[in-house]
């Protein structure tokens, strides 16, 4: 065995549910360590909104110790409301990665290519065939956020 | 209660570092005051208890103030110092005082105190991922900063030598039954207490009053974990929350939320909207969507009940009704049900019986009485 592998925690968030995801391994061959979902309330002002996601991200990352950090943001949003819960809670995961002096990158669905990932296909067929070791059935949120941590590999 | 305070006065310079300024209140262990760190020339709140081996209690409160150190949700203890045995914790002074005080002054909505209570569940996944176990949460112990909830006195549980001892069930009211029946404190006793804490809060419950009167048939009940059946729930309460109260405060400790985590979010998952805060035994109010709606129970041959909305009167909420107690119970359901969710509340309350008049009409059909 080699040095250990870097590990990635990527996150994505649809309307009430923050996913996350950690892999570890290479670009080529990801290997799945774990994930999860926690839900919120969307419609929570925006100041408790704020607070939920900075505790849920220091208690996430806390738990799952990664080396770096990856979420895909989404371009969905089309109302102040959905800003709110769709994108704010990035500017937060970046600070706290400031704070924890962790590595972040963003993405959006496009990122996840072909070329980028190496897979041939569906994006979300490929997490199914190439990440080593993943669950039985996962859905497409979670593999987003698997994609994330997928990107944030060495390649 | 013993008297095994270090005697405290205020102008008094202790350790030649803090200026005493006022008491702030006792607990169980000792008092709390509120004094100036002169050195650093900061504000903050002095704790003094007595142990038996002050020396290796001040070092264990370092070391979770250490591990817990500056989580947003939990009081900050910057330092411990030994004086004729006892402990001096200077923590970080919080102006609002507790949820218990709150709870003294007058009605918390139940949208501030499961909001409290979520803070302080987010204190509690973050220490127990740590194997910190906090033992004793309670309003008492929940200090209201500013805008948020800061849990207090982490591990003070610890074996102090004057203060309470796990047998003491009097002053133990929130302890989970394994925790009362056999000293087995666990992150699940946590959740256990934060329910029953959550239970008063809701019920708006300053103290116990007569829940623990009579004949110690209460302490069958903290044996038992059944303190929250004993308690009961107010009739306003949203059936929801009640749900939630029965899981969290189960008295097997596998039939309940398996962290402070799961538990936050059934909590969150509840998605209060209406912040009511009952004015009087007749009245609520809250401020919906930027309109101030009231509900009132209006006395007379008929008792009524009438639901407005700026002054609109929303006619699908009103009734009259044949007896004061059929007016009441319509009240606490409105209140109950209109608490929840952020829309105008559309579904019909229940059956009127009787044979009286209103509680039926759609919503769309609200008049002016301006
Ligand atoms: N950090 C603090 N800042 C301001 N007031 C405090 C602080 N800690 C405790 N107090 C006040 O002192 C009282 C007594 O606290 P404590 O000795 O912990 O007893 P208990 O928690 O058993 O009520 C509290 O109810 C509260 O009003
Ligand atoms: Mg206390």
């Amino acid at each position: 065995m080699g040095a250990p592998h870097v590990s990635a925690l990527g996150f994505n968030i649809k309307k009430g549910e923050l996913w996350h995801c950690v892999l570890s391994g290479t670009r080529c061959e990801p290997v799945y360590v774990s994930h999860n979902r926690d839900r919120f309330d969307p419609d929570q002002p925006r100041t408790a909104l704020a607070n939920y996601f900075k505790q849920t991200f220091g208690e996430v990352i806390s738990r799952t110790a990664p080396d770096r950090l990856a979420y895909r943001v989404s371009l969905d949003a089309n109302s102040a409301d959905q800003v709110a819960y769709l994108t704010f809670p990035f500017g937060i995961l970046n600070l706290v990665a400031h704070d924890r002096s962790l590595p972040i990158s963003e993405y959006v669905s496009q990122s996840f290519s072909k070329k980028a990932l190496g897979f041939v296909g569906n994006k979300f067929e490929a997490c199914d065939e190439v990440i080593a070791g993943r669950p039985d059935k996962w859905g497409d949120p979670e593999k987003l956020a698997a994609l994330a941590a997928w990107m944030a590999l060495d390649a | 209660m013993p008297d095994h305070t270090y005697r405290v006065q205020p102008g008094e310079m202790l350790l030649n570092k803090f200026e005493v300024i006022r008491p702030l209140g006792h607990g169980h262990f000792g008092e709390v005051h509120h004094v100036i760190n002169r050195p650093v020339g900061r504000p903050a709140a002095l704790k003094t208890i007595e142990v038996t081996d002050p020396t290796t209690h001040r070092a264990a409160i370092e070391a979770q103030a250490q591990n817990l150190c500056s989580h947003d949700h939990v009081v900050k203890i910057h330092g411990a110092d030994v004086i004729n045995g006892f402990v001096l914790i200077e923590m970080e002074f919080i102006e609002g005082g507790s949820l218990g005080d709150r709870l003294m002054q007058g009605f918390v909505p139940l949208i501030d105190g499961v909001q409290a209570v979520k803070e302080v569940l987010f204190a509690l996944e973050h220490a127990h991922t740590r194997g910190i176990v906090h033992r004793d949460v309670k309003p008492a112990n929940i200090m209201l900063a500013q805008n948020k909830a800061k849990l207090s006195d982490f591990g003070t549980i610890i074996q102090p030598h004057t203060g309470i001892r796990v047998t003491d069930l009097f002053y133990q009211f929130h302890a989970a039954p394994e925790a009362v029946n056999s000293g087995e404190f666990s992150p699940l006793g946590d959740v256990f207490a934060a329910g029953l804490t959550l239970l008063r809060v809701a019920n708006n419950m300053p103290g116990w009053g007569t829940v623990i009167d009579d004949a110690g048939a209460w302490e069958t009940d903290l044996r038992n974990g059944t303190m929250a059946r004993r308690i009961g729930f107010k009739p306003y309460l949203p059936r929801a929350l009640k749900t939630i109260l029965r899981k969290a405060c189960d008295p097997d400790p596998a039939r309940r939320y398996a962290s402070a985590a799961a538990f936050r979010e059934a909590l969150e998952r509840l998605r209060l909207a209406r912040r009511w805060v009952r004015v009087s035994d007749n009245e609520w109010i809250c401020e919906s969507t930027g309109r101030i709606e009231a509900v009132r129970y209006v006395n007379g041959r008929h008792p009524a009940v009438e639901f407005f909305s700026g002054s609109r009167r929303q006619l699908d909420l009103c009734g009259t009704f044949g007896t004061e107690r059929e007016a009441r119970e319509h009240m606490d359901r409105v209140i109950a049900e209109t608490t929840m969710g952020h829309t105008a509340p559309s579904r019909r309350p229940r059956s009127n019986r009787n044979g009286t008049q209103g509680a039926g009409v759609s919503v769309a059909m609200a008049d002016d009485i301006s």
